[in-house]
């Protein structure tokens, strides 16, 4: 089973002889048989035909779409089954703030947590990394669990998130470093380099949402907000560390990606250049099947994973978020 | 069954002789969206359970003449790892992972 990245500016997908193919002019960048293609993400202005989207859809494979700025974009998804049962728990439970902050505290004691895991890793690994902040983090992973509100688990959220960042600085080569954590638009590459992580990462998480029958826009930790999907990024907490952030660690110290390849946005940003991005998605999809460092851990089946939990907590189970070693 | 079997059991040889060309070019295009063409007429597919029945009535309909035939094999994990390949394969297998 493929998942297949299309990141060349100007390419088309194109259904043809029972194959799902990538070409450009007259160029054949890549042929797969139609009935193998899981997912396709397309980075960039990628042109899809009709028979393509047909193929992809008539098989519950999404058409994921991005930015050339990395910005998630949508997702072309064929009609799933129904699964209304699920949605209507999912809505009902939603309603149920005592349910909604509890699933809440585990999830960002989680994020917390595993934020933790990847900088004590770092340190395991020789990069400086203060045991001060390890220990703080571990106890705002704590407080992030009896928080008393929404409003004040929010708080601990983004002091421990200030904190992870800043310790996340200490480890980049210099001529990475960056000021602080910003997202519209990113100020510095390394910023821009975690936001592209963000939205192929978004792009995974969603397709797992939306797979199960659950609503994406009905979240527990994010609040409502027009065109924002809040289960979507609830669930994408966890494993904003354990996926995202460190496959941007590997472009970096790997010299995947260089500082010299990002260019300046419309919007005063930075951008990553179309041959970088490759990179950085051939190191997103490869930490997603085989974990990246650490060989073999499936970090895609742990997100479908986590959504079926999701998917149980709804239906009266105890949710369990995933924790990163 | 292998004890060494896929969870899902799915992946397949399938092979066949089929005289008319037009046949021949169908089931073609239909293996081609199961799998790789290994040689000639010989294509290693990933065909989940439920779908094999309906692959085989397909192939079934495309054979006209006497000696016509196509043979499937199931193939566990172990098996699927040739035990020599001679000569090049008509096509590369497919990664899990493609980035263009």
């Amino acid at each position: 089973m493929a998942v297949l990245y299309i990141a060349e500016p100007g390419a088309s997908l194109v259904c043809r002889n029972g194959r799902l193919e990538v070409v450009k002019g007259d160029a054949r960048l890549s042929s797969t048989p139609e009935t193998l293609v899981e997912m396709v993400v397309c980075v960039g202005p990628v042109h899809i035909t009709p028979a393509a989207m047909a193929s992809c859809l008539d098989r519950g494979a999404d058409i994921a779409l991005l930015r050339g700025n990395g910005r998630y974009l949508g997702r072309i998804a064929g009609e799933r089954s129904s699964a209304a049962t699920l949605r209507r728990l999912q809505i009902e439970r939603s309603l149920d703030a005592g349910f909604s902050l509890d699933l809440a505290r585990r999830v960002a004691a989680a994020k917390i947590q595993n934020q933790r895991a990847v900088l004590a890793r770092q340190r395991w690994n020789g990069h400086p990394v203060s045991p001060v902040l390890l220990d703080s983090l571990r106890a705002q992973s704590g407080d992030a669990l009896q928080a008393a509100s929404l409003d004040a688990l929010r708080g601990v959220e983004g002091a421990a998130a200030r904190a992870y960042f800043a310790g996340l600085r200490e480890v980049l080569p210099t001529e990475w470093t960056f000021a602080k954590r910003s997202r519209r638009p990113p100020t510095d590459r390394f910023n821009a380099l975690l936001g592209f992580c963000y939205a192929l990462l978004q792009a995974e998480v969603f397709s797992a949402v939306a797979g199960l029958g659950l609503d994406p826009y009905t979240g527990f930790l994010h609040a409502d907000r027009a065109g924002r999907p809040a289960l979507v990024l609830d669930l994408m907490e966890e494993f904003r560390a354990p996926i995202a952030d460190r496959c941007a660690l590997a472009c970096v110290r790997l010299r995947l990606v260089l500082p010299e390849a990002f260019q300046p946005g419309e919007d005063g940003g930075l951008l990553l250049a179309p041959p970088a991005r490759k990179h950085v998605i051939a190191r997103f999809a490869r930490t997603m099947t085989h974990g990246g460092a650490r060989s073999g851990h499936n970090l895609r089946g742990e997100v479908l994973r986590q959504a079926r939990r999701l998917a149980d907590c709804f239906r009266g189970g105890d949710y369990v978020p995933y924790r990163h070693r | 069954m292998c004890p060494t079997a896929t969870a899902d059991g799915r992946r397949v040889l399938v092979s066949y002789d089929i005289g008319d060309s037009r046949a021949r070019r169908r089931a073609v295009k239909l293996l081609k969206r199961h799998g790789v063409r290994v040689l000639e007429s010989v294509f290693e597919c990933d065909v989940p359970p439920e779908r094999l029945s309906g692959l085989q009535r397909s192939l079934q309909r495309l054979l006209t003449a006497p000696a016509d035939g196509v043979r499937i094999y199931r193939l566990c994990a172990q098996c699927a790892i040739p035990v020599a390949v001679l000569g090049q394969p008509t096509e590369p297998p497919v990664q899990e992972v493609i980035v263009v």
